[in-house]
């Protein structure tokens, strides 16, 4: 009776009371249910019993339905549910697109939501959006939950699937090309109308680059269709006639093409807005002239190269793409640390700064609108180097992965470099990796002292000895460069030797201070400089104390 | 420069491009005009619009989404792809995530509402319905039936 015992504990003596009281109406007590049955007539008993039974799992259900509802209710308090319907929906849809990108068997992100609570079940429920996926054999339930909504359809060529009752109500199609017989089958798949249809996705399911298969050239869709985003990945399409003058958005990856082909496809859609290549593998061409692409109207370009057998695809893309100064330029790349000067350093960077509708390529677009930079170290216990860039809006991330000294040539390469940058405002370096006794401390200050336009800097996880070196250097340069704000991040110095370099600013600032100065300095009204130590908990107090009357100290206990 | 005061009364002010990222605001300077008036933001805490403003001026200089980018979201695949520096801001406990996207949604910050968005989406990506429960503080409340319900629709998956 471990349940009879919590609830004595737990209830109040009324609702215990009023609880005996409701199952005692229910069935006679044990003692005198023992003696009827002894004397009862077994159909009796039976229906007897089967009247209580049936009466207690009502009052059963009533309390669990109770305890849903007090449940739901605390669900209500959860700051997630405090968001608006609509933000949950918005939230919800990521992953919807997700299933539908990755042509998984079901709608598993919205039915792993439908499944968490009452609450986010019933926005699931009223939201079609998230079950407009529609794959062979799919549950008649997700339809009914799509309801009316062109839907996304992913099909496999190889199997058998009919179509036809789909076309007049499909905003995307999906075709993963697998098995013998693809390109038939793909040209059957898309031989209908589809008047509904605004996004195609080409993924062909084999592994290698070298074997993709290649599509046929007929006319999609008999001409009939709305497609204005295509995403093509691991496949070969015969480009110039292929592909659709009303595209909006083009995306490729991991494709083998001629440097020639990318530019007759992609200037033969005069509307392109979006432009993304992914690991595509531009293939050797004896021609010597790598045409440029020209794109006056685009607005965004991505280029992602992680494979370091993509390079040559780098220099095509980085060098040979014009677009507007004012388009939306995301990067990301890799390079082995040997050749971070061409990586970055390229002469396309030097030249004149954007302005009017002039065109530039990705790389002096990134670089005219850097406003911050992002410099981290990770010390790996692998023997590689690489760099990685990742640069969008006014953001570049450079990260140095090493194992051992020599990245601090690339890094003083990079010092070098940041001379010529004057309006990048803001720099952050972190130590991410493992914590091993590499002098960062000269290249770090050097890029620091580089920066003429700097307003922020920010140090993170780096050793004392590093932190210590860099403001000593920076010290001993006589550093006066108006900075607002110094952040430490996760430091574990003690301050001493930034407080020097405090000092030593102020005294500088003010050369007629007497001979005392370190008296003097104590009076001192705050410089305009401004210290923030976040997540460090062990500041020499007296360091802080004397800090706080030279500049303006905040602590904050941030991530 | 424009004057915000937020629900606790703290006072902040910004360059006019800097508040201008949201569109609540920016209409609001339109139909004002010219104007020392401080701004109230009575859905907005200090803490909060500190750091929406911090993510403002990161971001002044960007491009504004246009009327038709946001028309044609519906058609985008959507990506939960997050900029370095965004990711860095956003990372906060959850409260503080949560007022931010509901601060992002009051001011009407399409990119900064989208953030937001994304970083929940990541966080519930690849769980479970019960690590979900967990990782939000949500408890399962679901009756008998609705549970039979959802066992049966688990099967779907097994089927496949």
């Amino acid at each position: 009776m471990v349940a009879r015992d919590a609830l004595e504990k737990e209830l109040p003596p009324a609702s215990l009371e009023f609880l005996d009281g409701l199952v005692e109406s229910i069935q006679p007590s044990s003692a005198q249910d023992h003696v009827m049955l002894e004397y009862e007539d077994g159909e009796d008993a039976k229906a007897r019993l089967m009247l209580q039974r049936e009466q207690l799992d009502l009052v059963q259900v009533f309390l669990c339905e109770e305890v849903a509802r007090v449940r739901a209710e605390w669900n209500h308090l959860a700051p997630i549910n405090k968001l608006p319907i609509e933000v949950l929906e918005h939230i919800f849809l990521y992953g919807a697109f997700d299933d539908i990108a990755n042509y998984t068997m079901l709608p598993y992100s919205s039915r792993t939501i439908s499944h968490v609570c009452r609450y986010w079940r019933g926005v699931a429920l009223s939201t079609p959006l998230l079950w407009s996926s529609h794959r062979q054999g799919h549950p008649e339930e997700i339809s009914h939950r799509a309801r009316m909504i062109p839907r996304d359809v992913v099909v496999f060529t190889s199997r058998h699937m009919d179509l036809n009752a789909m076309y007049t109500n499909m905003r995307s199609l999906h075709v993963a090309l697998s098995g013998s017989g693809a390109a038939n089958n793909f040209t059957r798949l898309t031989s209908a109308r589809a008047p509904t249809l605004t996004t195609l996705w080409i993924t062909s399911l084999g592994k290698s680059k070298d074997r993709q298969p290649e599509l046929g050239n007929d006319i999609l869709f008999e001409g009939l269709h709305r497609v204005q985003e295509m995403f093509v990945r691991r496949c070969s399409i015969p480009w110039d006639r292929f592909l659709l003058r009303g595209l909006r958005r083009l995306s490729f990856s991991e494709v083998s093409i001629l440097p020639s082909t990318l530019c007759n496809a992609v200037q033969a859609c005069p509307s392109l807005l979006d432009l993304e290549i992914q690991n595509c593998y531009i293939l050797p061409t004896q021609a010597e002239f790598i045409p440029l692409l020209i794109l006056p109207d685009l607005r965004k370009i991505t280029i992602t190269i992680l494979a370091a057998e993509f390079l040559r695809c780098r220099f095509l893309l980085m060098d040979s793409v014009l677009v507007p100064g004012t388009a939306d330029v995301a990067l990301r790349y890799n390079t082995d640390a040997q050749t971070l000067d061409e990586t970055l350093f390229t002469s396309l960077w030097s030249k004149a700064p954007i302005s009017g509708n002039a065109l530039f390529s990705p790389l002096q677009i990134c670089l005219a609108n850097c406003r911050n930079l992002m410099v981290n170290t990770r010390m790996f216990g692998l023997k590689s180097r690489t760099i990685h860039v990742i640069s969008r809006y006014n953001d570049i991330t450079i990260t140095f992965d090493h194992f051992d000294s020599k990245i601090l040539k690339s890094m003083d390469e990079l010092a070098a470099f940041l001379s010529l940058t004057p309006q990048i405002e803001s720099l952050s370096v972190r130590s991410i990796g493992q914590s091993r006794p590499i002098p960062y401390g000269p290249p770090i200050a050097r890029m620091i002292t580089a920066l003429s336009g700097l307003k922020r800097v920010e140090l993170g996880r780096y050793t004392v000895s590093t932190e210590d070196e860099i403001f000593e250097l920076l010290t001993l340069q006589q550093w006066m460069h108006p900075i607002e704000q110094i952040t430490l991040i996760k430091s574990r110095s003690e301050l001493h030797q930034f407080l020097r370099f405090v000092q030593s600013r102020i005294s500088l600032d003010e050369p007629s201070s007497s001979p005392t100065a370190s008296a003097s300095l104590a009076t001192s009204p705050p410089s305009k400089l401004k210290l923030v130590i976040r997540s460090y908990f062990e500041v020499h107090p007296e360091v802080l104390e004397t800090l706080k009357t030279l500049i303006e100290v905040v602590r904050d206990n941030g991530p | 420069m424009v004057n915000l005061v937020t629900s606790d009364n703290e006072s902040f002010t910004v360059e006019k491009a800097v508040a201008s990222r949201s569109v609540l605001i920016k209409n609001m300077l339109e139909d004002v005009g010219e104007s020392d008036q401080p701004i109230p933001l009575p859905n907005v805490t200090a803490s909060v619009l500190k750091k929406v403003l911090e993510y403002c001026d990161h971001h002044k200089n960007e491009p504004m989404p246009t009327s038709e980018d946001l028309a044609a979201e519906d058609t985008r695949k959507r990506t939960t792809d997050i900029g370095e520096w965004d990711q860095k801001f956003i990372q906060v406990d959850q409260e503080m995530l949560f007022e931010i996207i509901l601060a992002a949604n009051y001011l009407d910050i399409k990119p900064l509402l989208d953030v937001g968005c994304k970083t929940v989406a990541n966080m519930i990506k690849g769980k479970t319905p019960e690590e979900i429960r967990k990782l939000f503080n949500i408890v399962n409340d679901f009756t008998p039936e609705e549970e039979a319900q959802i066992k049966k629709e688990n099967e779907w998956a097994e089927d496949r």
